[in-house]
């Protein structure tokens, strides 16, 4: 017998579900390919089934509307099947809030700034382990358990335009999960602060390896052996992580990492929009891989509702006769996508946006943030800006107001905007509910079309915030950033050039 | 008030048996010895049809051909059915109630209660050699062929009938019995027969004789359990064995040479003979009881008794269940009994009610339970009522009882009495229902047509009730013979406040009995997809298919209908289906993209769709191999961008590459280096460092490139070629557009820190300390500072600074932009 299995979510976190489905992008906004929001529908459903109908379903974009219909739909189908089980309204979570990746396409392609983030987009991380050289993260941990590093060193030794001396170099896999006590604790944090996290952790591991000379007498040298195990790990980690960082690091100051860094930060906050072209034309130039160039291109497409018509060709033709015509279709896919086009209005409704929901904020605290801006050093990302809307308080105090508030802004923004209450269906709603004004805390959040580390990050930071009353879950179709998403819908060549490639 | 439930019983030895009267039956003037008779168990109905073995007398009612009746166990006609085939064997009951008739050529026919049947062949062996005699069970048979091998059928479902080890036998045998495969060690089923004075046992794959010396045996039955054997000898005597042969169990002398009609088994302990309007009943310790009828009879085996059908009434036979025998033997003392008796005397008034209760109290709930299994096992309302009225008397007393079973009792008794209503006349037990489960109930009373006490029961006992009534629909539009609108509306008004009913099946009848349009209007009704879909399919509503596809959201839907459309039908026919679905569209695409790029091309060139034309045609380029063909499809390609304005920009952009590659491959002539794949900036880049500048700059200017970019392509190329010289001679032609500050970083990136002082000179003032710093000069970097006065950088140049004197140096710089 062969059937069919549905693999559905698979989870990577407690807080964190992926259907690993790489291309949805793509095959949502260029294809016109509705396959996985079936599948997400289906992944969706398996949820409802085991916790209870979602109370709300809200969301904001087209391909997000078509798949809460199709949730509705398939509620129906479910039916037939079992349809004693008729579901009852889950406890536990009060909404889903769909986020539909075409509606905020200026988060991923902005470079991620927190270490989990940076990691992806320096190595890129797939199904959360990531591949490195053997090198980077040291040598064995059996052969100097007890010789701690005392500091971590903090200059680079490479830079990215000189490829590691040995191209043979052996890769190693590392897990990245909240299993390696050190990533959790850094993973959502801003780059800029894990260097002095990473000196602390390795000054507190070095005080309990000595820790050894303090022992005299055996019970206290058998209660130091028990702790070893425990300290070699971390030490294990601490090396793995401080390697991973200092790889960063090298590109980070790098100057076109820095370059491109600040045309993003002056494109989103909306400082000198028109000053970035000659920047992006000096890295076309200088033959940077075409993915950052359309990365900035985007961007500024994007926040400015497109270029002017003689840039708009300028930079057609200095990509097509630096990197290939056959990019002209990758530029024909952007185009189609409204991610790389022509203005035709001087309307632009992205710098409502920004004010209107507060996306740049100039004064970060990276060690100490107040705020999801952190995630990228100023720019709060839209997406997570578009869930507060929902699910902060009212000016009464409570939240259920949906999108109340907010319609001028999502107006602006592309596709439909739904709000719709699910009941059982004799729309008899419990009054069990009620009891004690006990309220369901978890809300699920799905993103379609993926989401980047930086916007898990935010929600996790915004979980922390109101005394941990809120709890979220997050579900994507696949965790995407600017160059996954960019290279899914570049036309691939069989170029034999130098030039043309990616990282 | 009923009869005391006593007045019926029969003490033998030392349990008790007693013989109920379900109902009087219905039909009238009924000789049952004139019939060959196979009745289903669990009250299941009784099939009849004269037997022409048997002589009879030529009557002026009596219709000459040979029928086939159907009764109810009250006696009630379900259905007559003209037999016109050929001699009928034997006949009997599946477990799904069907009837089964096995024919002397080995064609069996399979009836469902309405007359409709499926009929198979039971292969070679039993047609050449003619079926003599059959056993059947309630998923199977095992026929005896004239030459006297076995042909076996262990299930209804999938007809695969298979030969039995050879037994040997040169005459028919004296008797033969089957063990159900259920009952079997081996799992398979085996056979029984009796010849000579032994018995063989077959299966599959051998006959295994068991030596006996007390046959032969001319009567033999395996009991309802399948453990033992009941069999008659010659010699009149009824012996019981395990069907292994190991237990000898219990001998009785009958004192009748004559073979009984019927042998069964009541239960599993006691064994009725049937002679010739005497019934037999012997106990398991050789006690017996006679019962004498005035006409002939019919024995039909249940699990836990023996239905007894005669010419007036309907009889069931059974070992008094123990519950029921601990409460209404006379004199009982146990505890239930005096639990039943105390409600008498509650409801007499009478204080011994209480005493009753104190005496039994330690194990009253145990009288309880016990009060409530009798009632299950009364056909008798009267009693059931009392009985469940003691139980719920003893409930009052106890703390803590679990009333479960008291009020899951009281529903299986409201089931159980409207099924043994005479009309519908299913006389099920209590412990036959729990063996038979409530869905096969169900199954057996729409099987009958009862949809509307399916349904109640359904209902009452929270089942599903879906079968029912699609079942119900589609029996409906069997029948009917109304219009389709009017068929329509009645079946959806019925369902309408079922959600979630799927109306596939429903459909699917509709058009198997040639309503497709009826079969169309209901799927609609139908939620899920991808039931849905297939059936449109089938019934060659190929668009609608395809909607429907396409509103379930599943995309391998989608896909199903579509290649299955472009199978079958004409392109053109295909396209037009597929044209306005924009879904469909987009995966026709996709799929087209990976498989079929010629498809593609004919569905855009339908369409009139020039750009997408023009893209695909690139696409087809890029996959060419040589030149020629390469630049024919791209001039195609440009062809159709021409045609539409608003893709100026492509037009041009296509026309360029086409110059490129004609360009390239002059240049790979004159050049003999490999350039085509290559991008134009690559290509220039090439032309330099093969020292060919000149074809560079006629690039240059063919293709208009900004002298920027051209700048930084010769500054890479010369850098890479190590052509200090070439480098100096641009860096000096004139002002360079993109600053000195590239040359700086190029050469550093060369280690060419000499030659980067050079251009480190021509930069900006305020760049330079860094510039300085980055090739390690801290002197210059320390100079470039002082002239800017700025002490912060030159104290951050100081302590980056490992060379002693070079450091004493920068401190006097120090020293002296502080003092100024």
């Amino acid at each position: 017998m062969i059937g069919e299995y549905h693999l559905d979510f698979i989870p990577f976190e407690d807080d964190l579900l992926s259907l690993e489905l790489d291309y949805t992008f793509k095959e949502l906004y260029l294809d016109g390919d509705y396959t996985s929001i079936y599948y997400a529908a289906r992944a969706l459903m398996k949820l409802q089934t085991l916790f209870g109908l979602f109370p709300r379903v809200l969301g904001k974009g087209d391909c997000a509307k078509h798949l809460a219909d199709m949730l509705l739909r398939m509620r129906r189908e479910v039916a037939v099947d079992d349809p004693s089980s008729t579901l009852v309204v889950s406890q536990n979570i009060d909404s889903l809030i769909i986020i539909d990746r075409s509606v905020d396409l200026i988060t991923p392609l902005c470079t991620q700034l927190t270490y989990e983030g940076l990691i992806d987009e320096v190595f890129s991380i797939r199904a959360s382990h990531v591949e490195v050289d053997s090198s980077i993260v040291g040598p064995a941990p059996q052969k100097s358990a007890v010789g701690a590093p005392t500091s971590t060193s903090t200059t680079t030794t490479t830079t990215p335009s000189q490829p590691p001396p040995q191209p043979q170099a052996k890769k190693k896999k590392i897990a990245l999960n909240s299993g390696d006590k050190l990533f959790a604790q850094l993973r959502d944090m801003n780059f800029a602060v894990v260097g002095s996290v990473l000196n602390r952790v390795a000054k507190r591991i070095n005080d309990d390896y000595e820790g050894r000379h303090q022992a005299k007498t055996v019970a206290q040298i058998r209660e130091f052996i028990n702790k070893l195990g425990g300290l070699q790990s971390e030490h294990q980690s601490l090396r793995t992580h401080t390697g991973i960082a200092e790889e960063i690091m090298g590109v980070t100051v790098t100057p076109e990492f820095n370059k491109s860094l600040e045309v993003q930060q002056n494109l989103v906050a909306g400082v000198d929009v028109n000053t970035q072209n000659d920047c992006i034309e000096e890295m076309i130039n200088r033959q940077v891989p075409l993915v950052q160039v359309l990365r900035l291109l985007s961007l500024q497409s994007l926040v400015n509702g497109g270029l002017k018509q003689k840039n708009f060709e300028f930079f057609k033709k200095e990509i097509l006769q630096t990197y290939g015509f056959e990019h002209l279709q990758t530029l024909l896919n952007l185009e189609k996508l409204n991610m790389f086009v022509k203005q035709v209005s001087t309307r632009n409704p992205y710098a409502n946006i920004r004010k209107s929901l507060r996306l740049i904020v100039d004064e970060v605290e990276e060690n100490n943030p107040h705020d999801i801006s952190y995630v990228y050093s100023g720019y709060a990302p839209l997406s997570v800006r578009l869930l507060q809307c929902v699910v902060t308080k009212g000016d009464n105090g409570i939240r259920n107001n949906g999108w109340k508030g907010y319609e001028d802004v999502l107006r602006m923004l592309p596709g439909k905007t739904f709000d719709e209450v699910q009941r059982k269906e004799d729309s008899v709603i419990r009054p069990k509910r009620l009891i004690q004004g006990q309220q369901p805390r978890v809300t699920l959040i799905f993103f379609l079309g993926g989401c980047t580390y930086t916007e898990i990050s935010a929600i996790r930071f915004l979980a922390q915030q109101d005394d941990g009353q809120r709890e979220f879950v997050i579900a994507t179709t696949q965790i995407t950033n600017g160059n996954s998403l960019l290279n899914s819908i570049m036309q691939k060549t069989e170029h034999p050039g130098v030039t043309a490639g990616t990282l | 008030m009923a009869p005391h439930p006593t007045t019926d019983w029969i003490q033998l030895q030392d349990r008790f048996y007693r013989k109920q009267e379900i109902y009087t039956m219905s039909w009238k003037h009924m000789d049952l010895s004139k019939y060959l008779i196979a009745g289903a168990s669990y009250g299941g109905p009784i099939a009849m049809i004269r037997d022409d073995k048997k002589v009879l007398l030529l009557q002026k009612q009596q219709p000459v051909k040979p029928t086939i009746y159907l009764y109810t166990s009250a006696g009630k006609l379900i259905e007559q059915l003209q037999w016109d085939k050929g001699r009928i064997i034997t006949m009997g009951w599946t477990d799904s109630e069907q009837l089964i008739v096995v024919l002397e050529d080995g064609v069996i026919r399979l009836y469902d209660i309405h007359g409709e049947y499926t009929q198979f062949s039971l292969g070679k062996e039993a047609k050449d050699h003619s079926v003599i005699d059959c056993q059947i069970w309630g998923t199977g048979l095992v026929a005896l062929t004239g030459n006297f091998k076995l042909v076996a059928l262990t299930n209804f479902e999938e007809i695969r009938p298979r030969l039995m080890a050879d037994p040997g036998l040169n005459e028919p045998p004296h008797s033969w019995a089957v063990i159900p495969p259920q009952y079997t060690l081996s799992r398979h089923v085996e056979v029984l027969l009796a010849t000579g004075s032994t018995i063989l046992t077959v299966d599959a794959k051998e006959a295994q004789d068991q030596l006996l010396q007390q046959g032969p045996f001319t009567k033999m039955a395996v009991s309802p359990n399948g453990i033992f054997l009941a069999l008659f000898t010659s010699d009149g005597k009824l012996w019981v064995v395990s069907t292994d042969f190991q237990k000898n169990l219990s001998e009785f002398a009958t004192k009748s040479q004559v073979p009984p009609q019927q042998l069964v088994w009541c239960g599993t302990d006691s064994v009725v003979l049937y002679w010739d309007k005497i019934v037999l009943m012997v106990g398991p310790f050789g006690d017996w009881i006679k019962y004498s009828y005035d006409d002939s009879i019919y024995l039909i085996p249940e699990v836990d008794g023996v239905r007894v059908i005669s010419s007036d009434k309907c009889e069931f036979l059974q070992k008094v269940p123990n519950a029921t025998e601990e409460i209404f033997k006379i004199g009982n003392t146990v505890p239930p009994a005096i639990l039943f008796d105390a409600l008498d005397h509650f409801e007499k008034g009478s204080p011994k009610a209480d005493e009753n209760i104190r005496i039994i109290r330690p194990v009253l709930a145990d009288a309880v339970d016990t009060c409530i299994e009798a009632a299950g096992h009364e056909f008798n309302q009267y009693w059931q009522r009392a009985l469940l009225k003691a139980a719920a008397f003893g409930k009052a007393f106890l703390e803590s009882y679990n009333a479960d079973r008291f009020v899951s009792m009281c529903q299986t008794l409201r089931v159980l009495n409207s099924v043994r209503y005479y009309e519908i006349g299913i006389p099920i037990t209590y412990a036959q229902y729990s063996k038979l489960t409530p869905d096969v109930l169900i199954d057996r009373l729409i099987n009958r047509h009862h949809h509307l006490l399916a349904l109640r029961v359904c209902e009452y006992l929270k089942m599903r009730t879906d079968r029912v009534l699609i079942h119900w629909a589609c029996e409906k539009i069997k029948k009917s013979t109304d219009d389709e609108e009017t068929i329509c509306r009645m079946i959806v008004d019925k369902l309408a406040n079922k959600p979630g009913l799927s109306y596939a099946e429903i459909a699917k009848t509709a058009y198997n009995v040639g309503q497709p349009k009826l079969a169309t209007r209901l799927l609609d009704y139908e939620p899920r997809a991808a039931d849905q879909v297939p059936l449109l399919m089938s019934m060659q509503e190929d668009e609608l298919a395809l909607i429907k596809a396409i509103e379930s959201g599943d995309t391998d839907l989608v896909y199903l209908v579509m290649l299955h459309l472009k199978r079958k039908l004409p392109l053109g026919e295909f396209f037009r289906i597929i044209n306005n679905k924009l879904m469909a569209c987009n995966l026709l695409e996709v799929y087209c993209k990976e498989q079929d790029l010629k498809l593609l091309t004919d569905f855009y060139y339908q369409d009139d769709k020039r750009v997408e034309m023009a893209n695909i045609t690139i696409l087809e380029s890029y996959e060419k191999k040589d030149l020629e063909s390469k630049i024919n499809k791209l001039k195609v390609a440009l062809k159709w961008y021409q045609d539409d304005k608003e893709h100026a920009f492509e037009a041009k952009a296509i026309d360029e590459n086409i110059k490129l590659l004609q360009a390239q491959s002059q240049l790979e002539k004159d050049l003999n280096l490999p350039l085509i794949g290559l991008s134009l900036s690559e290509t220039i880049h090439k032309c330099i460092t093969s020292n060919n500048s000149g074809k560079a700059n006629k690039l240059k200017s063919d293709f208009k490139i900004p002298d920027k970019r051209f700048w930084w392509i010769k500054l890479k190329a010369l850098v890479e070629m190590r052509d200090w010289d070439e480098l100096d001679k641009l860096a000096k032609s004139k002002k360079s557009p993109i600053g000195y500050e590239p040359f700086v970083e190029e050469c550093i990136k060369a280690v060419q820190h000499r030659e980067a002082t050079k251009y480190i000179q021509k930069c900006n003032p305020t760049v330079r300390p860094g510039l300085f710093i980055k090739i390690g000069d801290f002197k210059s970097a320390g100079l470039e500072a002082l002239a800017l006065k700025d002490i912060q950088l030159l104290s951050e140049i100081r302590s980056k600074c490992n060379n002693h004197i070079i450091a004493q140096e920068l401190d006097s710089y120090i020293a002296k932009a502080s003092s100024r």
